[in-house]
């Protein structure tokens, strides 16, 4: 897709993303600030939960908090995964062995999306510059693009979480004044993701084009990467060795989560490393000095 | 003699029944015919209750649908990942259905076998409203469905194409080939009957409109003569349609990456698993009809033991290409797939499985004895159970690879609502109501092809000059020439 | 021209009157039938039906236009999608043959139609209600002068009723 020569002139570009995960705490700061960033429901509520049985009176609503939750709908663009390992069956005395790690997964804007060439309507598609684009007035709702995506990072509007008229919107007053204005709400039956907040990325092309200038390296970043506090995430453009991320995608540490699927990811995790001996006690049990 | 040599229709059991030639024992001339198919017609108390237990059924589910519209599909069973459930389950079954209608009326008449004449008129209308049923789940299961047409090339001014890439649209086209090309055959094969009809007919109102109907059709022999041509050429046209649409509809799975769905096997095993569930539900249909409407003459149970046959061939077919997902799946090394077979056999959806291969493999396996492949009670509940299997088979192929991906953080369990429910049930009201409406205006088994068969009258008592008693083929388009 | 209607109940009969009518160069017969039968086909030793040319123009049209629309369709927004050719006749073969089939098939029932010469507006001359349950029916038209032997002949054959017809 990198074409300096490409028609639009945005092929240049190949926005890219690096996570490092012996940064991340798993705080979920960043998952906070996409949910702000984005406009992005919350689901368990009990006023959002699904109906029972049939008819039109209150009762037969299910008003579980939680209850979207459970059913796995929750709508986290950005989502931290927690796994376990060693210490298995070992639950009451603790085991040297014994690792939390944390992965902030969301949409990795691959090269080969097997998102992209199932949807029926050109909702998703690749952009010039490197991003999986969803377009949600077009998307008609056949959730294919959810059931090719490897990584299960497109979330669906089961009901009218962001339509006002509806019993399940999300945001009632005063939690409307919230919602970033430079993005949409999403209506009942779309699919989302991820977009790189790319709102963030045209508003500065606009204002260096405005300016009369080139987007300067490392000028702006996306919502998850800004509120990480131990800057596990950076964002930019991998294409141009000026910013911080084209430097860090060749790390050492670099991999591409589901590398054997040939998706060529945009997002770069770098391998959490520990030291040998490290977390060992007393136990004396082997140490764990595995990269992961 | 010994009694078991002989049924009750006085055939010997061990008749060759593969063979072109079926005979019709019990029916000597074309007046009997035309009499007794067309009696069929008249209207009865039982078939009234019917028709109001499926249109109620039709009606409860056009109105949890209207309600789904208006809320969302949340009120559906869907929890993510496991996007499709229920109603792309039930598409899958309805269109496999159908196919089984074009093989027993094109696929059968190319290679010219006999049994097929008295099922097939049934066969093709169940196909008929089968395929309509199935169309109407890719718009019931979207979550803008009211934008559903954005999948056909349409000319609009925002001059904006689906994507033809995508086996969405793919099934689009092929869908409705299908549906179009199924009901022409099926309208086509009964203008010679509504002529018979029209002739029959009494009632000036009901004259016209059959009149109407049958385009005027005087069955002259120039008349017959392209007609049997043009019958030929479409039951061609449709035989490489049972094998393309339903290998179309497995490429909604096999173009996915999903584990268990990214498989080169799909599309044969999707076309015989079609097959049999459409064996299944003709035998569902055709039993209770062959014995409401007291057709035993014409649907014999020599026609009955052929169709078991073919039955019990196919589900042979769906257990080899079973025994196969399992080995490749193992022999791959693959361990996702690996670990997504064993959840779905004994992991999580064990039971899903086991109802899947009992009905398809298992049961199925009796046809074997000649004895229960005449008992039409056997037969009856047999295809329930086939039914019920292989809508198990999809639910099979649809959740557990959802449930149980890639992703460990994203494995979930799954479970249908009772909209769900109330879909797929308004969904059989649907067809059957259609079902119903069909066997009642229009006759349920083809009396012209039938005809072609009884052996008519001569004058001389071995023929004249080149004229036959019973001729080997149906409709005898390829003109043998010349006298045999 | 004048014609004469015979309504046979056998078959042969109806055949042989046929044959017989053909060797008295009566040649407008129409055979009414209530099923096709080979037999009529030999008799009158017509030439196969023209309906495949149809079939076959239609098809190859439905092929072209099925790849033509999925190329030019994806031609016209060049959307990339999961990294694939923007317009690829592979997967788009389904759509030639899929539209093949379709234009194929109407384009036999369209062809078998218009050679038939259906739909047919008003009742033809010599046509009875029987012939399509169980009697077959020969109508042959030709001079005055033939009528008479025509009529004998039907009747020589075992016609059960023989009728003038205009």
């Amino acid at each position: 897709m990198y074409d300096p020569k490409h028609w639009s002139g945005m092929a240049k570009r190949r926005w890219a993303m690096t996570v490092d995960l012996a940064r991340c705490t798993g705080c979920s700061a960043c998952v906070t600030a996409c949910y702000s960033e984005n406009n992005i429901p919350t689901v368990g509520a009990p006023h959002q939960g699904r109906a029972l049985g049939p008819g039109f009176p209150d009762s037969h609503w299910d008003t579980r908090p939680g209850a979207n939750i459970v059913k796995g709908r929750e709508m986290s663009w950005m989502r931290i995964e927690r796994y376990f390992e060693g210490g298995e069956g070992n639950e009451t005395t603790f085991d040297g062995s014994f690792e939390t790690r944390f992965t902030p997964m969301l949409c990795q804007h691959c090269g080969n999306a097997p998102c992209e060439p199932v949807c029926p309507v050109y909702a998703t598609y690749h952009s010039p510059d490197g991003l999986n684009v969803q377009v949600y007035n077009r998307c008609v709702g056949t959730r294919y693009c959810s059931n090719a995506c490897p990584y299960k990072v497109r979330y669906f509007n089961w009901f009218g979480f962001g339509e006002p008229a509806r019993r399940q919107y999300a945001f009632p007053e005063p939690l409307n004044w919230q919602l970033n204005p430079d993005v949409t709400v999403r209506g009942k039956g779309v699919m989302e993701k991820c977009t790189f907040c790319v709102q963030r990325i045209r508003e500065a092309e606009h204002r260096a084009k405005l300016e009369g200038r080139e987007v300067r390296a490392d000028e702006f970043t996306v919502a998850c990467a800004q509120a990480c506090p131990s800057r596990a995430i950076t964002f930019g453009d991998a294409a141009d060795p000026a910013w911080t991320v084209a430097k860090l995608a060749q790390d050492r540490r670099a991999y591409h989560v589901f590398e054997e699927l040939n998706t060529f990811t945009a997002v770069v995790y770098l391998k959490k490393v520990n030291h040998p001996g490290g977390s060992v006690i007393a136990s004396g049990a082997a140490p764990a000095g595995e990269t992961r | 003699m010994a009694a078991r040599d002989y049924d009750k229709d006085g055939v010997p059991y061990r008749t060759n029944i593969a063979s072109a030639d079926i005979p019709l024992p019990a029916v000597t001339d074309y007046g009997q015919v035309d009499r007794e198919i067309a009696g069929t017609l008249t209207p009865s108390f039982g078939w009234f209750g019917a028709l109001g237990v499926a249109v109620l059924l039709f009606l409860w589910g056009a109105g949890v649908w209207t309600y789904q519209i208006y809320w969302g599909l949340g009120n559906a069973g869907y929890a993510p990942p496991v996007m499709w459930g229920v109603y792309i389950i039930t598409f899958v079954f309805w269109v496999g259905i159908g196919h089984a209608g074009t093989l027993i009326s094109a696929i059968l008449y190319l290679f010219r076998a006999g049994f097929r004449t008295t099922i097939y008129r049934c066969a093709e209308a169940m196909t008929v409203f089968a395929v309509m049923t199935a169309g109407l789940f890719p718009i019931i299961h979207i979550g803008r469905p009211w934008k559903f047409f954005w999948l056909i090339p349409y000319p609009n001014w925002r001059l904006i194409w689906p994507q033809f890439k995508s086996p969405l649209v793919w099934d689009v086209f092929a869908i409705l080939t299908y549906l179009t090309i199924s009901s022409t055959f099926l309208y086509v094969g009964l203008i010679p009957d509504i002529a018979t009809l029209r002739d029959r007919e009494r009632n000036p109102v009901r004259k016209q409109i059959l009149a109407v109907l049958s385009f005027g059709w005087r069955n002259s022999d120039r008349e017959w003569r392209n007609f049997t041509r043009a019958y030929l050429f479409l039951a061609a046209f449709s035989t490489p349609l049972v094998l393309s649409v339903h290998s179309v509809v497995s490429f909604d799975f096999a173009m996915a990456l999903a584990p268990g769905w990214h498989t080169t096997i799909f599309p044969p095993y999707f076309v015989a698993g079609a097959i049999f569930s459409g064996i299944g539900m003709v035998f569902t249909i055709i039993i209770p009809i062959r014995r409401f409407f007291h057709l035993q003459h014409y649907v014999t149970l020599n026609v009955i033991d052929a169709a078991a046959k073919l039955c019990l061939f196919t589900s042979m077919v769906v257990g080899c290409a079973y025994i196969m997902e399992f080995w490749v799946a193992w022999y791959s090394g693959n361990a996702v797939e690996q670990d997504y077979f064993w959840n779905r056999v004994f992991g999580q959806w064990w039971w899903a499985a086991w109802i899947m291969l009992i009905c398809n493999c298992i049961l199925p396996l009796s046809l074997f004895s000649q004895k229960l492949r005449r008992n039409t009670i056997w037969l009856f509940g047999l295809s329930l159970f086939i039914n019920l299997g292989m809508w198990f088979e999809r639910f099979v192929i649809v959740v557990p690879s959802l449930s149980h991906e890639y992703e460990p953080w994203q494995w979930t369990h799954y479970a249908p609502s009772w909209v769900d429910i109330s879909l797929l049930v308004g969904s059989f009201g649907w067809f059957f109501m259609w079902f119903l409406l069909f066997i009642k205006q229009l006759p349920v088994i083809a009396i012209s092809e039938v005809k072609e068969i009884v052996p008519p009258k001569m004058l001389h008592a071995h023929g004249g000059h080149g004229a036959h008693a019973v001729p080997v083929t149906a409709h005898g388009a390829a003109s043998q020439g010349g006298a045999h | 021209m004048q014609g004469m209607m015979g309504v046979f109940r056998e078959l042969d009969a109806a055949t042989e009157t046929v044959r017989a009518l053909r060797a008295d160069k009566v040649n407008k017969i129409t055979a009414y039938t209530p099923t096709p039968r080979h037999e009529f086909e030999e008799a009158f030793g017509d030439p196969p039906s023209n309906v495949r040319k149809f079939t076959l123009i239609g098809g190859m049209l439905g092929a072209t236009f099925g790849w033509w629309i999925a190329i030019w369709c994806s031609d016209y927004w060049p959307l990339v999608v999961g990294g694939k050719a923007v317009a690829s006749w592979v997967p788009y073969t389904i759509f030639g043959f899929e539209v093949m089939v379709l234009i194929g098939g109407l384009s036999t029932v369209f062809g078998m139609f218009a050679l038939v010469r259906i739909p047919r507006l008003v009742t033809t001359v010599g046509y009875d209600e029987r012939f399509s349950q169980g009697n077959y029916g020969i109508f042959a038209e030709g001079t005055q002068e033939q009528m008479r032997s025509i009529e004998e002949t039907m009747r020589r054959h075992g016609a059960v009723e023989v009728r003038g017809a205009r």
